[in-house]
């Protein structure tokens, strides 16, 4: 099956912080990062850009940035080109690793980039108490440790108070405590009016705290919808054998949309208050059943799902099976 | 890097050869003897002995590795890209920092003068050597022609930097081609008269000719009078220096920042 790309179609430009379209950045005539993505972010909305190692998460956000110029296609940040210095004013962004002058304070490095922004200097003091740092404002950066540099990257991303925050990778490399202080000020952040645009490969860090989510993979996008419909519809998984008599039998059961089989496991697409009757029609066509229980794919079930693997010494191009 | 400069002026140009002059100076030597071996060091000679070891010098050193030090930073802690995603675009801050580097290298010109000064004095002071001040047109000379020499070179280390995206390489490419490349060439141009005149329009050559012009016309007769007309080295400076800009930031805003 041919990957499917989910859309949602036409949305008020007014709405749409990112939009960009057919979007390719070659390096030479070897290496192509990007491909033709359409992307939208929404305001007010926590996007979630998920992605493997390698598949062009970080180039894309430079090129949203103004860092890197885009081959072709079309890029609207906030409604001007990218790298606009008006379009900037309203954007915090922390792309890869924090970087700052290791030589100067935490707080010095805000002001720093304060001045750069053209933000007032009290700014610094607020944005240290949102991420934590107060107490260790005035200590050399190339003391600091890896999640207190993620945190003051934070900080500096969010000086401007912008209306759109872009963070790559923001719990990269960090201890789970660090990842949930992170996520934790993500969260805060992305309260209210602000729009959050969060990149990762790490599934569960966007399940938990993304409202949608598009799945690229070697420089193209493969899906791009809310966490819920990405996840699908709720089912019921059945632990029964024999296990192909009982998909026969499913398939004919009334309210079963339909019936598949996944890791030994029987799936049903149903309403799950259905159970009860499932399990009568299972029973009675002589079929054992040892565990009956409402299901929801996971975003990382759909990831796997809708990646394609390409054997490099084949050239073969491996199926895409969506399970829907 | 200030104090280092700073240093090298008071204790290499200054300390060092008095007390060289003290030490081979008997108590029973004839009358003007010490002076004699002083009189470079005297104020009135401020501008002539300053271009001389300061302006080129050690001022290409100096001024290279400044330039390189704030152009290739940026790129080896990582921060052009948080810089760059903040306001200001790209040409207010490449002329900005360009900018920067002038005032700083101005700082040191300034500062140089001013420790020569004082060290000539205190020269002059204990040693009987005339203390009569320079001459303050020479001195305005001389300090527009070091701080042209340390501008044209810095700008140099800095277009170096950015090119290659790294201080060390800048600094190393640098380095080389002032102190190396161009003496090697200067050399052979004995050998080729057409060699002979593109050696004319180097850099370091037009530098060192300049800063000699003055050094001669301030009344120093230790140089060759075989010297490049100085308003044409001057115009020679002043288009290496534009050109070295221009390739900074023509390269510096099309280039990807990754």
């Amino acid at each position: 099956m041919v990957p499917q790309t989910s859309r949602t179609g036409t949305q008020n430009s007014g709405d749409l912080l990112v939009e960009t379209r057919g979007l390719t950045k070659r390096y030479g005539s070897r290496i192509t990062a990007v491909t033709d993505l359409d992307l939208m972010v929404r305001r007010g909305e926590v996007y979630g850009f998920l992605g493997p190692n390698g598949s062009g998460k970080t180039t894309t956000l430079r090129m949203l940035l103004g860092l890197i110029r885009p081959t072709s296609g079309r890029v609207r940040v906030l409604g001007k080109e990218p790298g606009d210095p008006a379009g900037l004013q309203r954007i915090g962004a922390l792309v890869e690793a924090p970087a700052f002058y290791p030589y100067l304070s935490g707080r010095d490095n805000l002001r720093a980039m304060a001045s750069y922004a053209g933000v007032s200097p009290m700014r610094v003091d607020e944005v240290l108490d949102t991420v934590e740092l107060t107490r260790r404002a005035r200590d050399k950066v190339k003391k600091y440790s890896l999640g207190m540099k993620q945190r003051l990257g934070v900080a500096a991303a969010l000086l401007k108070d912008p209306e759109l925050l872009i963070l790559d990778e923001p719990t990269n490399g960090l201890d789970p405590q660090g990842m949930a202080d992170v996520r934790a000020v993500v969260r805060k952040v992305g309260r209210g009016e602000r729009t959050v645009l969060l990149s990762s490969h790490l599934l569960g860090e966007v399940e938990q705290i993304c409202d949608r989510v598009g799945i690229v993979q070697e420089g193209r996008m493969l899906a791009e919808a809310p966490v819920s419909e990405l996840r699908g519809r709720e089912g019921l998984t059945v632990r029964v054998e024999p296990l192909e008599e009982a998909l026969r039998v499913a398939q004919t059961l009334p309210g079963v949309e339909k019936a598949w089989v996944d890791d030994s496991m029987l799936r049903l697409l149903t309403d799950p208050g259905r159970a009860a009757q499932i399990n009568t029609g299972l029973v009675r066509a002589n079929l054992r059943v040892s565990e009956l229980r409402p299901s929801e794919r996971s975003l990382e079930e759909v990831f796997l799902q809708l990646t394609t693997v390409r054997d490099a010494r084949t050239g073969a191009e491996a199926q895409v099976d969506d399970g829907r | 890097m200030g104090g280092i400069w700073l240093a090298v002026v008071v204790i290499f140009l200054y300390l060092l050869p008095a007390l060289a002059a003290f030490a081979n100076t008997p108590p029973g030597a004839e009358a003007g003897a010490l002076e004699g071996q002083l009189f470079a060091l005297a104020p009135e000679n401020l501008t002539a002995y300053l271009l001389r070891f300061l302006f080129p010098g050690l001022g290409t050193a100096v001024a290279l590795i400044l330039g390189a030090l704030v152009a290739g930073s940026e790129y080896g802690w990582g921060t052009l890209r948080v810089v760059l995603s903040q306001r200001s675009g790209r040409l207010g801050f490449i002329l900005g920092k360009l900018l920067a580097l002038c005032v700083l290298l101005l700082l040191f010109v300034l500062a140089a003068f001013l420790v020569g000064a004082m060290s000539s004095l205190a020269v002059a002071l204990f040693s009987g050597v005339s203390s009569a001040p320079p001459s303050a047109v020479e001195l305005l000379e001389g300090l527009g022609v070091g701080a042209l020499i340390l501008v044209l070179w810095a700008s140099f280390g800095f277009a170096l930097a950015t090119l290659s995206k790294s201080t060390v390489l800048a600094v190393g490419l640098g380095l080389t081609y002032a102190f190396v490349v161009e003496q090697v060439l200067s050399g052979l141009s004995i050998l080729s008269e057409s060699l002979r005149r593109v050696v004319e329009f180097l850099p370091g050559v037009n530098t060192s000719a300049l800063s000699q012009a003055l050094v001669v016309s301030a009344g120093n007769p230790a140089f060759e009078e075989d010297l490049l007309n100085p308003a044409r080295s001057t115009l020679v400076i002043l288009l290496y220096i534009a050109a070295f800009v221009v390739i900074t930031v023509l390269v510096f805003r099309q280039r990807d920042v990754t």
